[in-house]
């Protein structure tokens, strides 16, 4: 194998796995509050402020920038949650659906301008994590800023796997939603997961926003491609299905390089709606969503 | 004059109070100032037509609809302005005519779900799994333990639901058509299970429109039409109530 191929599929398996974090995000949000946060890009891009704030005009290191960054966003997620919202759940709105979809769309929209009107149209670099390149295989070298974000995304996907499936927090935001009515009559407290829900999306998709700024920049609609790619990979992954997510997001990554390879780079975000409506004729339910038996 | 039943009601004081409790959707009075008080232990029929205001009286207990106007309250505590899951956590067990299950979950997962929620301190989670298989299997459902809740049928699913709400260790029980499309064996089991509750002391609710069964095993029904409370007896005196005859006859 040539080592362009081989480039292109570390760096599609790369992406998919920086996807990964941003869809998971989305799928958690939609699984326990059903609501589909148009906004999850700007969450991202607010992750890549941050860290310039943090690292360039704070001066702090870059690794403590990170969790920085993350809590920073987790913090505006509750925000949102806390303020525009809680109302869908505490009081009786029609169609609270359609309003959260205007809802976020809207905070999509003031987000990204109010970005523009307060840092401006420019690109801005946050510094490095690991300036320089390393040798992965063979000829085969990586910048290490796409190798930390890399293995940053392990660990943070791994994490989230951890606490969704094995502690008791991550329990009851299942209970969440796959029932929110059976979860509060179990004396679990659904209003509360919400918010978990959005800090944990917001953790995840600040920490997408602050990997990728050093390699790609911020500006203020850098996440409006990535976050499309999410849809896809909630599409595909089964809408609100968590191993579907990562799944998915690694295969939407290889599909994107695997394609520039072979066929052109020019359709490169062509590639993963080819494979969504693939999946979709095959499996309407995406790869891992369930059908369920009707008692 | 003091009869020797007055004296046991007034002594024994009351576990859950409902007072004027009234709650409206738009013009449409769905509860219209309820009263009734309960004292521990006792296992109360609630009965109506359709639409009477059963179900709603439920879910303004739980909180699921806030009152209008009154109040509710358990153990000396106000309960009617507590979130859903506080009025859970404050004691009350509800069912639901359609049971409300984790579907993704197999069955030892969604009694663990709400035995953490409502876990005392000192309780392991071996306890609570030992705790739930004894639920199981007094319920019969043993064998669908790591079965998943989403493909068990619509009556496995109520006793499971049934399992879930033990769990918690209520001490006031909520149960909304408990029997509603359940196989007439696991209604039997379901029964035994609601005896053995009551000879044990917990202050039960029925919701059911089974009305031989609810008579036979309830010691007081309370009748609600249009929202109205409009008798509160014994079961023999509620059957020959003009008025409850009246409401189901003639609604």
């Amino acid at each position: 194998m040539d080592v362009y191929v081989l480039s292109q599929i570390v760096n599609g398996l790369i992406f998919g796995l920086i996807y990964g974090l941003i869809a998971l995000g989305l799928t958690i949000i939609f699984g326990i509050m059903r609501v589909v946060n148009f906004a999850h890009g700007e969450f991202l891009m607010l992750g890549g402020y941050a860290l310039y704030l943090f690292t360039v005009t704070l001066g702090l290191h870059p690794l403590i920038g990170l969790p920085l960054s993350m809590a920073s966003v987790a913090a505006f997620g509750v925000l949102t949650e806390r303020v525009l919202l809680r109302p869908i759940y505490t009081t009786r709105i029609e169609r609270p659906e359609e309003y959260a979809i205007i809802l976020t769309f809207g905070l999509s929209l003031f987000l990204q301008n109010g970005a523009l009107a307060t840092a401006g149209a420019y690109e801005y670099t946050p510094n490095s994590f690991w300036s320089g390149s390393v040798p992965v295989i063979g000829d085969l070298w990586l910048s290490g800023d796409r190798l930390f974000a890399a293995a940053m995304a392990v660990v943070l996907i791994l994490a989230t796997l951890l606490v969704m499936y094995r502690t008791w927090l991550g329990r009851a935001l299942m209970a969440t939603a796959q029932s929110r009515v059976g979860a509060t009559v179990s004396g679990i407290n659904a209003i509360g997961m919400n918010m978990t829900a959005v800090a944990l999306a917001g953790l995840l998709a600040g920490a997408a926003g602050a990997l990728l700024s050093p390699i790609f920049l911020v500006y203020p609609d850098v996440g409006v491609v990535p976050v499309v790619k999410a849809f896809v990979i909630l599409v595909l992954g089964g809408m609100g299905s968590i191993p579907g997510a990562v799944i998915a997001a690694l295969i939407l990554g290889l599909v994107e390089s695997l394609g520039s390879v072979y066929i052109s780079l020019a359709y490169k975000d062509v590639y993963s709606f080819l494979v969504l409506i693939a999946v979709l004729l095959i499996r309407p339910y995406g790869l891992f969503g369930q059908k369920e038996r009707r008692a | 004059m003091w009869s020797e039943g007055d004296y046991r009601v007034t002594a024994a004081s009351p576990i859950f109070e409902v007072e004027d409790a009234s709650l409206a959707f738009g013009g449409n009075r769905a509860l219209d100032s309820v009263s009734f008080n309960m004292v521990a232990g006792e296992l109360l029929g609630l009965i109506g037509p359709n639409g009477s205001g059963k179900t709603t009286l439920l879910n303004a207990v739980g909180s699921i609809y806030p009152l209008s106007d009154g109040k509710i309250s358990f153990e000396r505590q106000r309960i009617d302005s507590l979130s859903m899951h506080e009025v859970t956590r404050a004691g009350i067990g509800r069912m639901f005519q359609a049971p409300r299950i984790f579907p993704h979950m197999t069955c030892m997962e969604n009694l663990l779900a709400a035995g953490f929620a409502v876990r005392e301190d000192a309780e392991s989670r071996e306890d609570l799994i030992h705790r739930g298989e004894e639920l199981l299997t007094s319920l019969t459902i043993d064998r669908f333990r790591d079965t998943v809740a989403g493909s068990m049928s619509g009556g496995q699913r109520m006793l499971l639901q049934f399992a879930r709400t033990l769990m918690l260790r209520p001490r006031l029980l909520l149960l909304d058509e408990p029997f509603g499309g359940v196989h007439p064996k696991l209604i039997e089991v379901m029964l035994e299970r609601i005896r053995t509750l009551h000879e044990d002391g917990l202050t039960i609710i029925m919701v059911s429109h089974d009305l031989p069964t609810i008579m036979g095993l309830s010691q007081r029904i309370i009748a609600l039409a249009n929202g109205k409370l409009i008798a509160d007896g014994t079961p023999a005196e509620v059957r020959e109530d003009p008025v409850v005859i009246d409401a189901y006859l003639g609604g």
